[in-house]
């Protein structure tokens, strides 16, 4: 059950984040791993990846991991919400990226 | 080797200027390791370890929201070497990469907005005592009673620092214009 709009676009920044929350990761290897995927192009400032971890766990499109009061670092994973999020943001970038080769189709 | 510590004074209206001497000491190799206010307590370094940036937090250092997001910082790398109010002066070693606390325009634009609204809110402040002064001396005047010119004296300082505080808000929210027009063709 989703309750967000499926029209609205998500930040490079929030698509990463989630994707890189298959399995529990703390913020440091959030970023590191943003950083791997888009071969550097897309980097997470602490500042910007705590507003957006929280705001994912405020949407719960992703959920605190573990044991968050012994361990130094939190961890964080994606939620089943999270996951049909990443589906229709992709189902999007599919139509973006096939308007735009028809475009290019038709002046190269 | 005895650490060898340096204490400077200095008064900054403008952030950005404050970071920007912050920088320049640690380029000399003076390196801030406390932070009070205006008392700036810096340490001998390797010139250019270490770089510097300001963080206006939403509240208090002191409050647990603060807390978590410090103790985030940490985690990422970034220590925190000096709070004041809502002020953290945090650092990061040069060799671990660039210090950008926020990569996106929509932060960078409620940076501006956490900040613009404290000089505005003294601003007002100043503002509205300045006018109660002024209606105080006014009410003296026609009286009749002892005049004093302390309340006159006063309205006239508060309306001054009034306006040097709205003046403060203003390059902020230019930059924050700047920034949004940017937001209009680019997601960050």
């Amino acid at each position: 059950m989703s309750d967000y709009n499926e029209r609205i676009a998500l930040t490079e920044g929030v698509f990463y984040i989630l994707i890189s929350l298959k399995e529990p990761l703390h913020g440091y290897g959030i970023m590191q791993n943003v950083e791997k995927l888009s071969n550097g192009r897309v980097s997470l400032g602490p500042g910007t990846l705590y507003g957006a971890l929280n705001s994912l766990l405020d949407k719960k499109w992703i959920t605190a991991w573990g044991n968050t009061v012994n361990s130094r670092k939190k961890e964080y994973v994606i939620t089943d919400t999270g996951i049909e999020v990443i589906k229709n943001e992709l189902s999007r970038l599919e139509e973006l990226i096939q308007n735009g080769r028809i475009f290019l189709g038709g002046i190269i | 080797m005895a650490k060898q510590f340096f204490t400077k004074w200095r008064f900054f209206y403008n952030y950005e200027k404050e970071t920007v001497w912050l920088n320049k000491m640690a380029q000399e190799g003076y390196l801030l390791v406390d932070y009070w206010w205006t008392r700036y307590t810096f340490e001998k370094g390797i010139p250019g370890s270490y770089v510097y940036a300001l963080e206006f937090l939403e509240h208090m250092h002191t409050h647990p929201e603060s807390q978590q997001y410090i103790a985030f910082l940490e985690e990422m790398g970034v220590e925190v070497v000096g709070r004041y109010m809502h002020w953290i002066s945090v650092r990061k070693k040069t060799e671990d990469g660039p210090l950008e606390l926020y990569t996106d325009t929509a932060s960078q634009i409620e940076k501006l907005n956490r900040i613009s609204k404290w000089w505005i809110s003294f601003s007002i402040l100043e503002f509205s005592i300045g006018l109660f002064e002024l209606m105080l001396s006014i009410f003296t005047a026609i009286s009749g009673e002892t005049h004093s010119v302390f309340p006159f004296t006063t309205f006239v300082l508060l309306t001054f620092f009034g306006f040097v505080f709205l003046l403060q808000a203003i390059p902020l929210l230019y930059k924050k214009k700047q920034l949004q027009a940017k937001s209009n063709i680019y997601e960050k």
